[in-house]
């Protein structure tokens, strides 16, 4: 499963992988950064207040250096010797490569200097012990992704996957694959297929008249050749060290099944349940589907997982493994790296929005740690989140489906799948009001409570639809009746794919046939969610908490109303002109600038992004930030991940917060969420002193010419002839360019979670340093000016 | 003119919206070369002027911001151009004092004083003209002579104009400008004498109306300062 990758392959993977992997961070405390600081590390994690893996100590070079000193540096290994086009092909490989590195070192969802980091790099320090030149070129990087797998870049840096190390049995394994990613490396194999990739695009040589299937399938054909010796010749590595092969090998076993967790455990119906709150059977497949190993490898970058471990077996035979040991750098270190990342896991899941998962596995976790408050809010977010999504109609964002889920795992797909939008609000409430009153000092569980709570009041403004009584004995038996009905075996071919229709939470809360529904299964006493609050209703606090809910659902209504009407659309058009007229006015303390973001973009070009001019512009708009933010009075604080000291590790893991921050947030559109990192952000709005975080930067958009231009160009150049003083005019007019620059800013009230300010200026113009002083100046301005 | 200075000077006083400028500064002092191709082409009798002749004008200009997207600014010029003629050449000397609205549009996004404006002008001036030609005339002894007679008028105009240009700003207090103007005269008042039939006086007569009577079309280019 582990590979070494191209560019452009990595760029097609990291932006899904930075959708797919953001991580949560919770409550460092200072003194392992400092041990960690120091080169000391400890793995006594309290798992019950796990704290996700951050960054400590010294900055690596890597994360300092810009792209371009890294390509610069790259383009110092091609011989001036090497034929013509495999300098371009080089070039264009290195180009590239140190661009997606800056990217991915920036996004946030490296780790360095972490438990784990350490852990990995001691094992291959254990396996280059006798190659010190080599080890000095090998850094090992902790990626943030729950996927089996690792990547090798051709400069030496190695990322392993959270969710390699959570699923591996032992040491062994692990270091057969750093000896795999070495063997990446050392071989470079990376540059290597962007070179035959060419051959193969260009038909040159034995792939001359292939057709494009041919051509795809050569490419596979030699991506997986490229594997199999990775794995042989990183055999013949790991043989010199003292680790046991034969306990090395089960991690093909892994990649056979990549779609299982770490752990294999059935579901248990009652988990959720209390005495009153009880499921239909219908809602639980009385057989999960088989799980099949993904051996189907012809168009796959890598050979089948079975494939390999025969290889690997072969090379084995006859080999004396006596005095050989499975751990070298212990045994408890590795259960403490893995540990944590299985912890970390249900982070990463619930970032992705990957809900099911994360509650799967912190299900699974709790079966080891019932006691963990960590894994209770995973469980508690996951709920939250996929109430949020049932209720907002967006459901289908976040699901694809039960068929292709292998595991026990499936079992909660199908569960949460069947249960309707109220049902799963009502069961996110029940688990977190019970959460809250276990935990009632902690923030964060208090502010989801809050709005799941809300959030049910559009289902059930009526306390009384919830029973305080007991549930009736003769539910069971109904509940089993209506399912024998409905029969819930899965069978494949009974059954399509599942798909849940996107709906608005109008259309499912006032829909008329939804409504009807509602009415119908609140007229129904066997409905099983009426006993959701048995226990909570006798609860004062819990009364207390609905009616305020209700309060709140209906000061919301109002509001709505009221913006209906004409006398507040005309109100709100004269605030509008009086904003364009006059700008805004925030009233900022302080606000801190988040990472700023330049973009050149060339629309003629094949490749439309400059990275290079948009890289260096990125700094002069960092000094055009200061400047203006200065001279209009902002109290404002610069962080910028291509901006890092020696000693900015603090700032870095500020900046991954933020990063994960604004790409939820983003995700979210208009959906009201409260966010996953409330403590971490709460404690950056105190560590900065101030709740503002702008996310800005510039895109400057140079257009193609379209028919309309060309036209009124040509126009004007004969008009021209006719009248010549208008001739230098229109000379420049046919031969200048139409740029466009998008100047953006976008303000969050970390406090709120809510956007303060959006600004998009479109420029007509090229990206002068004038354009863009004028308008951050008066961006700054308005937001240091007191609200009125 | 007074009341238009009142207005100058109290309209920052009541505007309540929020000025930024550039970087906090709005007062711009620039100097400005007009390059005003000669239009017309002048034929009297003998007395041509020849073709494609570009004259230069000297304009002194202040801009005050007063909006997000609008200043308003003084102008004086001051210019000296010979004209070339076939049969002699023509000093023409002008001046001109003008009122300046400028408009940045608000669709381009910029920030008045920066990007693509919208000018409106109104200005007074006056104009002198004074030349030798050679007059073909005959000696006591018959033959002929050519005398160098020089001569002059002046006029008073007013009129409007209207240009459209676009403002850079480098090294945060220089300001560069390049811009297409079209002023219109709408009244012109001879101060001195109504031409009494000689050439000269006709054709200077000529060069000033081509200059004030009909219309002005020049290019402006420019190099100020951000002054506060």
């Amino acid at each position: 499963m582990t590979q070494s990758f191209t560019p452009g392959e990595f760029q097609s993977y990291w932006p899904n992988a930075l959708k797919m992997n953001r991580f949560i961070a919770y409550f460092l405390p200072t003194f392992i950064a400092g041990l960690l600081a120091i080169g000391t590390h400890s793995y006594g994690q309290d798992f019950n207040h796990f704290q996700t893996l951050r960054s400590s100590g010294r900055v690596p070079e890597k994360f300092r250096t810009s792209s371009l000193e890294k390509y610069n540096s790259d383009i110092q290994q091609i011989s001036s010797k090497e034929k013509r086009r495999l300098k371009r092909l080089k070039k264009e490989f290195f180009y590239e490569s140190a661009f997606d590195l800056n990217n991915l070192l920036h996004s946030g969802m490296l780790v360095f200097n972490d438990p784990v980091s350490i852990y990995v790099n001691k094992v291959m320090d254990t396996i280059l012990k006798d190659d010190k030149p080599l080890r000095s070129k090998i850094e090992i990087y902790v990626l943030k992704s729950t996927s089996f797998n690792a990547f090798t870049r051709q400069n030496g840096v190695i990322y392993i996957c959270v969710g390699l190390l959570a699923r591996l049995h032992n040491e062994s394994e692990l270091a057969l694959i750093l000896c795999h990613e070495l063997t990446h490396f050392t071989n470079q194999h990376s540059i290597q297929k962007v070179i035959e990739n060419d051959d193969i695009n260009a038909g040159r040589g034995v792939y001359r008249k292939t057709n494009e299937d041919a051509k795809l399938m050569a490419a596979s054909m030699f991506s997986k050749k490229e594997e199999s010796e990775a794995d042989l010749v990183g055999l013949q590595r790991f043989l010199k060290t003292n680790y046991d092969p034969n306990k090395a090998i089960g991690e093909f076993d892994i990649m056979e099944y990549p779609q299982l967790t770490f752990n294999e455990v059935p579901y248990k119906k009652n988990y959720l349940e209390t005495s009153n709150l009880v499921f239909p059977p219908s809602y639980f497949l009385k057989k999960i589907s088989d799980v099949v190993a993904d051996d189907d490898d012809s168009l796959s970058t890598h050979p089948a997982a079975k494939l390999r471990r025969a290889a690997v077996i072969s090379k084995l035979q006859g080999l004396d493994v006596s005095g050989k040991k499975t751990f070298l750098v212990g045994e408890n270190d590795f259960n403490s790296a893995q540990k944590i990342c299985r912890y970390e896991m249900c982070d990463i899941y619930l970032h992705n929005n990957m809900f099911q998962n994360a509650f799967y596995t912190s299900y699974l976790l709790l079966q080891e740690n019932p006691g963990s408050i960590y894994l209770k809010k995973c469980v508690a977010k996951s709920l939250y989140g996929l109430s949020k999504y049932k209720t907002n109609g967006k459901y289908s964002d976040i699901y694809n489906g039960y068929i292709d889920i292998q595991g026990y795992s499936q079992q909660v797909f199908y569960f949460f799948n069947e249960m309707k939008a109220p049902e799963l609000n009502a069961l996110a409430v029940e688990y977190l009001y019970n959460l809250k009153r276990q935990y009632p000092d902690d923030k964060e569980i208090v502010a989801i409570t809050q709005d799941i709570m809300t959030e049910m009041v559009q289902y059930h403004k009526d306390k009384s639809f919830f029973s305080a009584d007991p549930k009736p004995a003769s539910l069971d038996s109904v509940l089993a009746k209506d399912s024998a009905s409905k029969g819930n075996i899965l069978n494949k071919s009974d059954k399509p794919r599942t798909l849940i229709v996107q709906k608005s939470k109008y259309e499912s809360n006032s829909g008329s046939k939804k409504g009807d529904e509602q009415k119908e299964k609140k007229d129904d006493k066997n409905y099983f969610i009426r006993y959701a609050f048995v226990d909570l209703l006798t609860d004062p606090d819990f009364i207390k908490d609905y009616d305020k809910a209700v309060i709140n659902y209906n000061e919301t209504l109002s509001d709505n109303q009221y913006k209906e009407t004409r006398e507040y659309k005309k109100a709100e058009a004269k605030i509008e002109r009086r904003l364009r007229r006059n700008g805004i006015a925030l009233g900022l303390n302080k606000l801190v600038i988040v990472n700023p973001f330049y973009y050149k973009v060339d629309e003629s070009k094949s490749n439309p992004v400059k990275l290079a001019a948009s890289e260096l512009a990125q700094k002069d708009l960092n000094n055009c930030i200061k400047t203006n933010a200065n001279l209009a009075g902002l109290n404002y604080e610069l962080i910028d991940m291509h901006d890092l000291s020696e000693n900015s590790a603090e700032v870095f893991n500020d900046l991954s917060v933020l990063n994960y921050y604004s790409a939820e947030r983003s995700e979210l559109g208009d959906m009201h969420y409260v966010n996953y990192m409330t403590d971490d952000i709460q404690a950056l709005t105190k560590k900065y002193q101030t709740n503002y975080f702008d996310w800005t930067g510039v895109v400057c958009y140079r257009e193609h010419s379209n028919f309309r231009q060309g036209y009124l160009k040509t126009i004007f150049a004969i008009f021209s002839i006719f009248y010549f003083p208008l001739t230098p005019y229109a000379l420049y007019n046919a031969f200048r360019t139409h740029y466009n620059t998008y100047i953006i800013s976008n303000i969050y009230d970390l406090g709120t979670g809510q956007s303060e300010d959006v600004r998009v200026s479109r420029v007509k113009f090229k990206d002068r340093p004038d354009v863009l002083n004028s308008i951050l100046y008066d961006l700054y301005l308005q937001y240091k000016k007191p609200k009125n | 003119m007074r009341k238009l200075l009142i207005c100058f000077f109290l309209f920052p006083a009541l505007l309540k919206g929020q000025v930024p400028g550039y970087q906090g500064k709005h007062f711009i002092l620039s100097y400005n070369l007009d390059v005003l191709p000669n239009l017309a082409y002048i034929d009297l009798n003998s007395v041509s002027t020849l073709p494609v002749q570009i004259l230069f004008s000297n304009h002194i200009s202040t801009e005050y911001v007063l909006g997000r997207s609008f200043s308003l600014g003084l102008d004086a010029s001051y210019s000296q151009s010979k004209i070339f003629l076939v049969d002699g050449n023509a000093n023409e000397s002008g001046d001109s004092y003008g009122l300046n609205l400028t408009f940045y549009p608000k669709k381009n996004n910029t920030i008045a004083p920066v990007g693509n404006y919208f000018k409106i002008r109104i200005f007074t001036g006056s104009t002198w003209a004074s030349g030798n030609i050679r007059n073909n005339t005959f000696d006591n002894n018959g033959y002929p002579v050519t005398l160098i007679k020089p001569e002059q008028t002046n006029l008073t105009v007013n009129g409007f104009g209207i240009g459209f240009g676009n403002n850079m700003i480098v090294h945060n207090n220089i300001v560069l400008t390049a811009s297409v103007n079209l002023d219109f005269n709408v009244m012109n008042f001879n101060n001195n004498k109504i031409p009494t039939g000689s050439n000269f006086e006709e054709l200077t007569y000529d060069i000033q109306n081509h200059l004030f009577e009909t219309y002005l079309f020049y290019f402006k280019l420019g190099i100020g300062g951000l002054m506060f």
